[in-house]
């Protein structure tokens, strides 16, 4: 009886809170007649695709029992370069040397800068043993000092259309930043579920020394997950500044917070193994139809906050109560 | 037990590069170990003492537990063949006769025995020319004890080399072709079989530095 129970598990608990959301939008659909519209839907969908790309690298790390508390200064340092390599170059005066970027060189750029911060987040984990949450802390406050002397405390304005477009473009009726997010979503559910390097994540997370006895390269695995949520991050800077039309400075502070709180209302497991990608996309989902909602009916911000807490806290707990079950 | 025999299993495996010396030679050729991974690739497998604590991922399915070892073998175009990985696992799981509903059960829902019976699936599906066993029957039933004497003859016939570490007496007089003795951190006793007894091989476990009869 117990084997067939556990068989269930996991379906279940990827309806958990793709159930928990239509529960959701349905009292919200009752309460507000604004809710339930196409123009609200992708509104939502556009306002959370940025924390569906960080929260899906972050869930990436949380899987190897790791955590990422760097991303919200990674997205500000990336989409800052991005935005400064796309308007003003690279010079060396010294050399008398001038380098212009495209707008798809400039964010390739940001994507290179977050996987190689995400990168030393690994680096410092694995060949210092330095705990994730102090590892990525620390690049937490060195990304946004090197965004304030890289931007000297301004913002970088007027992009342009191209770069507008990145952030507030709709192609096939569907905002850009949310096929982007669509994107990121797709290639790490294909990794989680269908590669070789997805299962060496969840039998880290699972078991850390059982996966070294296996013959994984513990540290090659997770110097590329922590590259992969920088890059997510940084992709996540992209959208921001485009949306901005600005790359700011204090851009993404404490968004580590609602990518966290996405990964755990999704149903993945701090302590590692357990959880999946889909479900942080449910609860980022979750989250932002909450805040949506909130914001419909009228509700002060500071209730809005209170609620999310509560949210949080009732898919924790509905999580233990789970596992205790087991 | 503090006779070094687990460290010793552990170093052939690949997991004290840095503070190990000595030379490993397989059919008479020297080769460097320097990982778990170097070391499969040199046909060498360990089924570790603690299998919760670092032989199986217990809150994964059995099927995950088997295939991690040759998820490799598995890949092609960079996405792994669920097909190719049910034939393997169904296939150990008849073979070593695990006793489960499902290839997707969770594998802490087993007892002790098929448990271990998952640890030696994934260890065997590398194809190991040696095989490294420490304390494989600690903790099981004995029925699975039996059964896993029975698969170490059928492997060591078909010529497999089998390193077993062992505390039991009788068990290590049951299975074994030479039986080392360990003490301290030294090797204390190379005996054949037909020379082992019981009282003899406790002699060396006991006593240190006292000169090989």
């Amino acid at each position: 009886m117990s084997q067939s129970l556990s068989i269930q598990q996991f379906p279940l608990k990827k309806f958990q809170s793709l159930l928990a959301l239509l529960i959701l939008c349905v009292v919200l659909s009752f309460m507000t007649d604004k809710f339930f519209t196409a123009d609200n839907g992708l509104n939502v969908l556009r306002q959370v695709a940025v924390n569906v790309c960080i929260a899906t690298g972050m869930t990436l790390v949380v899987l190897t029992a790791g955590i990422d508390l760097s991303v919200g200064s990674v997205l500000a340092l990336c989409g800052a370069l991005t935005a400064g390599l796309f308007k003003n170059g690279l010079s060396f005066p010294a050399n008398d040397l001038f380098v212009g970027f495209t707008l798809l060189g400039a964010i390739l750029g940001g994507l290179l800068l977050g996987s190689l911060l995400g990168w030393f987040n690994g680096f410092t984990v694995t060949k210092f043993n330095v705990p994730p949450f102090v590892a990525t802390l620390a690049m937490l406050t060195i990304a946004r000092g090197l965004t304030m002397l890289y931007t000297k405390g301004h913002p970088i304005s007027n992009l342009g259309a191209d770069f507008a477009f990145i952030g507030a473009g709709i192609v096939f009726g569907i905002p850009v930043p949310v096929w982007i997010a669509a994107m990121v979503v797709l290639i790490a559910v294909f990794i989680t579920q269908k590669t070789k390097l997805g299962r060496y994540i969840y039998a880290i997370g699972g078991n850390e020394q059982a996966a070294k006895l296996s013959g994984i390269n513990i540290r090659k695995v997770k110097l590329t997950v922590y590259a992969m949520a920088g890059a997510m991050a940084a992709l996540g800077g992209v959208i921001v500044t485009a949306r901005l039309d600005s790359a700011q400075p204090n851009a993404g502070i404490s968004y580590e917070l609602d990518a966290i709180a996405a990964v755990v209302i999704g149903g993945t497991s701090l302590s590692g193994g357990k959880g999946s990608v889909w479900g942080t996309v449910m609860g980022a989902i979750i989250i932002g139809v909450l805040n949506n909602g909130l914001v419909l009916l009228n509700v002060s911000p500071f209730w809005q906050q209170v609620v999310k807490g509560g949210v949080i806290l009732l898919a924790v707990v509905i999580d233990k109560m789970g596992e205790n079950r087991e | 037990m503090g006779a070094g025999r687990t460290e010793l299993m552990e170093t052939l495996f690949g997991l004290h590069p840095k503070n190990s010396t000595g030379e490993i030679k397989i059919k008479e050729k020297s080769i460097k170990i320097k990982s778990p991974s170097a070391a499969i690739t040199a046909g060498i497998a360990l089924v570790p003492e603690d299998r919760k604590l670092h032989g199986l991922v217990l809150g994964q399915t059995i099927k995950s537990n088997i295939s991690i070892t040759i998820l490799k073998q598995l890949e092609s175009w960079g996405m792994l063949s669920r097909k190719k990985e049910k034939i393997l696992t169904t296939g150990y799981i008849h073979k070593l006769g695990i006793k489960t509903s499902s290839d997707q059960a969770m594998a802490k829902s087993l007892s002790g025995g098929n448990q271990q019976k998952i640890v030696l699936a994934k260890w065997l599906a590398t194809n190991p020319q040696i095989l490294l066993l420490d304390e494989p029957t600690r903790g099981i039933d004995i029925n699975a004890k039996a059964e896993i004497y029975q698969l170490m003859k059928q492997l060591a016939a078909g010529g497999m080399g089998i390193i077993m570490i062992s505390s039991e007496l009788p068990e290590i007089l049951a299975v074994s072709d030479r039986v080392l003795v360990m003490c301290e951190g030294e090797l204390t006793a190379d005996v054949p079989i037909e020379e082992a007894t019981e009282a003899g091989l406790l002699k060396y476990a006991l006593h240190k530095n006292e000169p090989a009869a």
